[in-house]
């Protein structure tokens, strides 16, 4: 009988373990899991970013909100080595909410910024070749004018 | 002046306005590109902004104050990753010849954007909390760095030269990258030696 309690209390404790052990380990790849993604977002935010920059786009705004994620994905990755993975998933995932915030908005900026570009390329161009056409057309009719005021006068001198 | 001399100033004055109009055209078509070097700076301050007032020599617990910073000279807004790394005397350094990291563990990181021009500086306080000391070696266990208690377990061997149980922080810059969407060493590291004292 006494056997027998005592085998139940070990069994008790070792499967109470079991289940401790299993929570600590779920917590632990759902913090790496979770540490990842938000490192993978980040990292394509910058890059959306990075594109927004190359069409000629003002993206010191952008880069902060970038600069706040990471500040935060550093906190998440300090909990994480810290042992406290929970910790670590409420940084990664704030930091998740924020570099996923600003990847449509990078986008919607180097659109823009595209869309501004090319409507000033066509302004310019068109601007610009008006005023080419301008000066070769006045120039034509200023050098007849002169040519037609000029020339009387070279007769006058001849004779 | 006869009139084809006439007619060659007025050809003249014809071309320089057409290439003054012409100029908003260049402007949007050519892209002018600098030729300057394209490349990071990195740097380790005392706590006065100057290169003389490094923490040297530190007693266990007690705080050493130092200042990291970084300024983008690459032309484009860049994501860096400063790597903090802790060694003894015998643990390797990163490569300057090969331009690799050190394999040594990180201990703790900062991740930071820089639009190009644009400085990045921070405080790096750190002190050793928990070490053991013996005749010829000491174990470091425990460091904390800007608050952080982190595990480190390096050991340090006495330096019969110098008499003193020397270690190092360095920092390592890595620079993301675009093409294979991962970070690589960018090949520049700066370091502070310390002598722990007990």
């Amino acid at each position: 009988m006494l056997l027998q309690r005592k085998a139940l209390v070990v069994g008790l404790l070792w499967i109470i373990m079991l289940c401790a052990t299993l929570r600590a380990t779920r917590a632990e790849d759902e913090a790496i899991s979770t540490l990842e993604r938000a490192e993978n977002v980040l990292a394509s935010s910058y890059q959306a970013v990075s594109e927004a920059e190359r069409v000629g786009a003002n993206v010191t705004a952008l880069l902060r909100e970038l600069n706040d994620a990471g500040l935060l994905l550093d906190k998440a990755y300090l909990e994480y080595r810290s042992g406290n993975p929970n910790g670590s998933i409420y940084f990664a995932n704030i930091s998740y909410a924020i570099s996923l915030d600003t990847m449509p908005k990078a986008t919607q900026l180097k659109n823009l910024t595209l869309s501004e570009a090319t409507r000033r390329f066509w302004l310019t161009m068109v601007t610009s070749s008006v005023s080419i056409v301008a000066v070769i057309l006045l120039s034509i009719t200023l050098w007849r004018r002169f040519k037609r005021w000029y020339q009387p006068q070279d007769q006058d001198m001849i004779k | 002046m006869n009139v084809d001399q006439y007619r060659a100033i007025f050809l003249v004055a014809t071309l320089a306005l057409i290439s003054v109009a012409a100029i908003p055209i260049i402007n949007v078509t050519v892209s002018f590109q600098s030729g300057a070097e394209a490349f990071s700076e990195l740097w380790v301050l005392g706590p006065n902004h100057t290169i003389a007032e490094y923490p040297l020599q530190m007693k266990v617990g007690e705080v050493g104050k130092i200042i990291l910073g970084v300024r983008n000279h690459l032309k484009y807004p860049a994501y860096y990753l400063l790597k903090a790394k802790f060694r003894n005397e015998t643990q390797p350094l990163p490569d300057a010849l090969k331009s690799e990291p050190s394999s040594l563990p990180s201990f703790y990181e900062f991740r930071f954007f820089l639009e190009n021009g644009e400085t990045w500086e921070t405080w790096f306080n750190f002190s050793v909390r928990d070490a053991s000391f013996s005749q010829q070696s000491c174990v470091v266990k425990r460091i904390v760095v800007n608050g952080v208690p982190l595990s480190v377990n390096v050991t340090l061997l006495l330096n019969p030269i110098k008499k003193g149980f020397y270690y190092q922080f360095f920092f390592e810059l890595w620079l993301y990258d675009s093409a294979t969407q991962s970070f690589r060493y960018h090949g520049r590291f700066v370091s502070i030696w310390l002598n722990l004292i007990q």
